[in-house]
């Protein structure tokens, strides 16, 4: 089969739209079908625990822009339920089969559910991932509840916690490990983020456990009891357990996947369980793992909003090239680039800090108002992350692509003739304590794979996670 | 040596409107040494990593401060001469009075009077069928802009006429005139007394805003203040005033664009994008120096190297823009690197995009069958800037 006449995106979120514009750009002529879950056009999700609950922006004003005629048959509200890989052809909740000649999975994450379903049923329990989510946590904050309970100290916690700050609500964010944002940033950086959150009026609870959610009696969430005995009064508990990939529906298609992610190539065609590369199977966004080129081909699982956009767009190219003679397939080597606005901190990353194992503070101070601070593992820069000084991150990009020596040489003037830092220990929580977990992370290959010889026993620390939450 | 000539083209005036000279020569190498030790960067992503680099320093190095001028007392440095952190604090102190989210209307709200004034220029070019662009179209308006935004009164606008020239012509701050230095102290008094008047009577401007706010106790002292005022004063009087003189040309040259512009003005930002690209106002710095060894492209820059990037190179270089000589205004991937990049990337930005599409867009429109009267025109001397000096344009006449 040569021509390519029939494209199918599942998934209707930042990747899948990115996908969907890039074709159109590269002149892509033939029908186009976006199939989503949600019964949403693509919304743009970074906004949910930030202005939102905050009260800044409106859920109706989240719609992603569609900067030219996409000519897209919708298949909004209908979900993925399975591919027959031998058929080229995707089966859809409504019962639908659809035939592709190319397939994009970009089927994302969704919020790992509250452990105790008893619990998590209550009136006032909530996860954040849909606009729908956020629309409701709006509202209940809007009645000025006694307090709000964050389980889990990740971007997607802490971004609550502060929102809920800005309209003076009182906040209880819970961590099981020693800092908040530890499992990103590690917990030297971490404590940082800690004292900052103290200081703008959260109540953090670390290395605290959740007991249970208490029912007050009629049906609601009454209190929060921790493992010291502690008993927290609340009318909203939002638990923020990190994410679990939508890849069940694929169970049985003959693909590599498992919560680290969809293997695929560096050119996101995925590989398939007998280690085949599937040509007309793509894969972008969050649900993906690929071997990255600046890694020296380690597997990473990235949760960017940036890179889903990139990765969705070098999809597409590859979609339409690889029908051509002449293509010469180019490997995905984006960094991995994200951000976070909290408690008044622009916290933004690049490369995969979680990959370290030493941090050294390169400009500023961790107790100052701006910071860079570089990761290393093995004597060589993996990851940077810029605290309140997002334009100076870019210039880390070069040190992170060439892995240079750690610490970095810099000589800078910051340090005034003084001694410059010395590296500390990145401090990383050990596998399956932290409640949230790394946006950027080394995975293994294959579900098979030994992955604690990559140093990372990821399947391990899910496992942990899924059975023991809070 | 003939073959390492390319650098040399570039900075020789005679060759200002052969933007061709030496292009090849830089493009063969990126990174390279001259034979006087400097280093001059010209590839896209050499430049743009060297743009953010945090072992590049745009301070300038103390031995030739020490050099340069031992009896004047030390000068404060503009912020384009700072390094962070010093550099990040003034850079705060001058937004917290200019844009979001502190003032995220300020530059948006120039739109009506940037449109009158334009307006106005062109009804005055009414009464007759040839104009110089560049003097009575580009210059008044970016000038009246940044007066407004800074909060200085129009009619001092002719004292500033005599002290700016110098300041304009000097090639670089080491070239330091007696008439320079004067028109230099003039300035500065000027703005001292201007931030006096305005800390006593307050108004809505820049000058009011970074007079006044104390909210950051790290705020830069008052010499750093006018210093600051000062490069944000004369920006408003040079690149500005390039690009749209630019832009004009190109599109003289490029009647068909001038016609897609007339009927279709959504296009004017693409035209004004690629013209920045291809012409870039600020077309290198050679200011910088390597405060470590910095692997870049294939080469390791030396530490204390001095460092000259060629943006003007890097918006040319075809490994990154198809067809790179070409104006083409429907590139979409068109990131060029005039407005910088990284930590020092143009605060006025915002201001010179909002001005260009407005004034090539009513000069598109307005003025009716011109033509070059000059081809080309005499160019800006200095090889740091790029834009005609004067640009004779015949036309029928002006439409309402």
């Amino acid at each position: 089969m040569s021509g390519v006449e029939r494209v199918v995106i599942v998934g209707a979120s930042v990747a899948g739209l990115h996908a969907a514009d890039e074709l159109r750009a590269q002149g892509y002529v033939g029908a186009l079908t976006l199939v989503g879950d949600e019964p949403h056009l693509p919304y743009d999700r970074p906004p949910l625990s930030k202005a939102v609950p905050a009260g800044r922006l409106k859920v109706g004003h989240l719609q992603l822009p569609q900067v030219r005629e996409l000519d897209v048959t919708w298949r909004l509200g209908v979900a993925a339920v399975g591919l027959d890989r031998a058929k080229r052809t995707l089966l859809l909740s409504d019962g639908a089969h659809v035939e592709f000649d190319r397939l994009l999975i970009a089927t994302g994450v969704r919020a790992r559910p509250w452990p105790n379903p008893t619990e998590a049923v209550l009136e006032g329990v909530k996860t954040l991932r849909t606009q729908e989510d956020a629309a409701d946590l709006y509202t209940r904050l809007q009645a000025r509840p006694r307090r709000v309970v964050v389980i889990g100290a990740g971007f997607i916690g802490s971004e609550l916690a502060s929102a809920c700050r800005d309209i003076d609500i009182d906040v209880t964010l819970i961590e099981r490990s020693r800092q908040p944002l530890g499992n990103a940033l590690g917990e030297s950086v971490g404590s940082a983020i800690a004292a900052r959150q103290r200081r703008c009026g959260v109540d953090l609870r670390l290395k605290a456990a959740v007991k249970a959610i208490d029912d007050d009696g009629t049906g609601r969430v009454g209190q929060v009891r921790l493992a010291d005995g502690d008993c927290i009064e609340t009318d909203i508990v939002v638990t923020a357990l990190g994410s679990q990939r939508n890849i069940e529906w694929l169970d049985g298609a003959g693909l590599v996947t498992d919560q680290a992610g969809i293997a695929c190539d560096a050119t996101m065609r995925v590989f398939t369980s007998d280690g085949v590369i599937d040509d007309a199977i793509y894969a972008a966004g969050d649900v993906v793992r690929w071997p990255h080129p600046v890694f020296r081909r380690k597997f990473i699982a990235v949760e960017h909003w940036g890179t889903a956009v990139a990765m969705a767009r070098h999809a597409a190219r590859g979609m339409l090239g690889s029908a051509r003679v002449e293509w010469v397939p180019k490997a995905f080597d984006e960094l991995p680039c994200f951000w976070s606005n909290q408690f008044g901190l622009n916290i933004k990353s690049m490369g995969v800090p979680r990959f370290a194992d030493s941090i050294v503070v390169t400009q500023g101070s961790l107790e100052g108002r701006r910071c860079v601070i570089a990761y290393g593992r093995d004597g060589h820069t993996v990851g940077a992350v810029a605290i309140n000084a997002p334009r100076e991150l870019q210039g880390y990009e070069s040190l992170i692509r060439r892995l240079a020596p750690f610490p970095p040489d810099l000589n800078v003037p910051d340090w005034d003739g003084q001694a410059r830092p010395a590296p500390v220990p990145a401090r990383f929580p050990a596998a399956g304590l932290a409640t949230h977990e790394a946006p950027a992370m080394v995975v293994g290959p294959a579900p098979a794979d030994p992955l604690a010889a990559l140093g990372f026993p990821h399947s391990h620390r899910r496992r942990a996670i899924d059975k023991e939450p809070g | 040596m003939s073959t390492r000539r390319g650098f040399e083209e570039i900075l020789k005036p005679e060759n200002r409107e052969l933007p061709d000279r030496g292009r090849a020569e830089l493009r063969a190498e990126p990174v390279r040494r001259e034979d006087d030790g400097r280093w001059v960067v010209s590839g896209y992503d050499e430049v743009r990593q060297l743009l953010s680099d945090p072992r590049i320093s745009v301070a300038p190095k103390a031995a030739d401060v020490a050099k340069y001028d031992s009896e004047a007392p030390q000068r404060a440095l503009a912020m384009v001469a700072l390094d962070s952190p010093a550099h990040e604090q003034v850079r705060r102190h001058f937004m917290r009075s200019f844009g979001p989210p502190w003032h995220p209307h300020r530059v948006a709200d120039l739109e009506t009077t940037v449109r009158r004034w334009t307006a106005d220029l062109l009804d005055a070019a009414a009464q007759r069928t040839q104009m110089d662009v560049v003097e009575d179209f580009a210059y008044p308006v970016p000038v009246w802009a940044i007066c407004s935004l800074l909060g200085v009164p129009p009619d001092d606008d002719e004292r500033f006429t005599q002290w700016l020239n110098p300041i304009l012509e000097a090639h670089s701050s080491t070239q330091m005139t007696q008439a320079l230095a004067h028109a230099d102290s003039q300035m500065s008094d000027y703005f001292r007394e201007l931030m006096i008047r305005r800390r006593n009577d307050p108004r809505d401007d820049m000058i009011t805003g970074v007079a006044t706010d104390d909210s950051d106790s790290r705020a830069p002292g008052e010499e750093l203040i006018l210093e600051n005022i000062f490069v944000l004063f004369l920006g408003g009087h040079q690149t500005t005033v390039h690009a749209v003189g630019s832009s004009i040309l190109t599109l003289l040259r490029h009647p068909d664009v001038l016609g897609r512009v007339r009927h279709d003005p959504t296009i004017v930002p693409a035209v004004f994008e690629e013209v920045l690209r291809l012409e870039p106002p600020a077309q290198l710095f050679d200011d910088r120096h390597a405060l470590a060894d910095i692997p870049v492209g294939d080469m390791v820059i030396p530490q204390g190297s001095p460092v000259t990037l060629v943006l003007a190179a890097a918006n040319r270089d075809p490994k990154r823009f198809p067809h790179p000589d070409t104006f083409d205004i429907d590139r979409t991937d068109n990131e060029h690197l005039s407005f910088l990049g990284g930590p020092h990337y143009c605060l006025g930005a915002p201001l010179a995009r909002l001005e260009g599409r407005i004034m090539i867009t009513e000069w598109a429109r307005r003025v009716e069958n011109p033509r070059l009267v000059i081809d080309p025109p005499p160019y800006e001397p200095n090889p740091r800037l790029r834009g005609p000096r004067h640009l004779l344009v015949g036309y029928d006449r002006i439409l309402t």
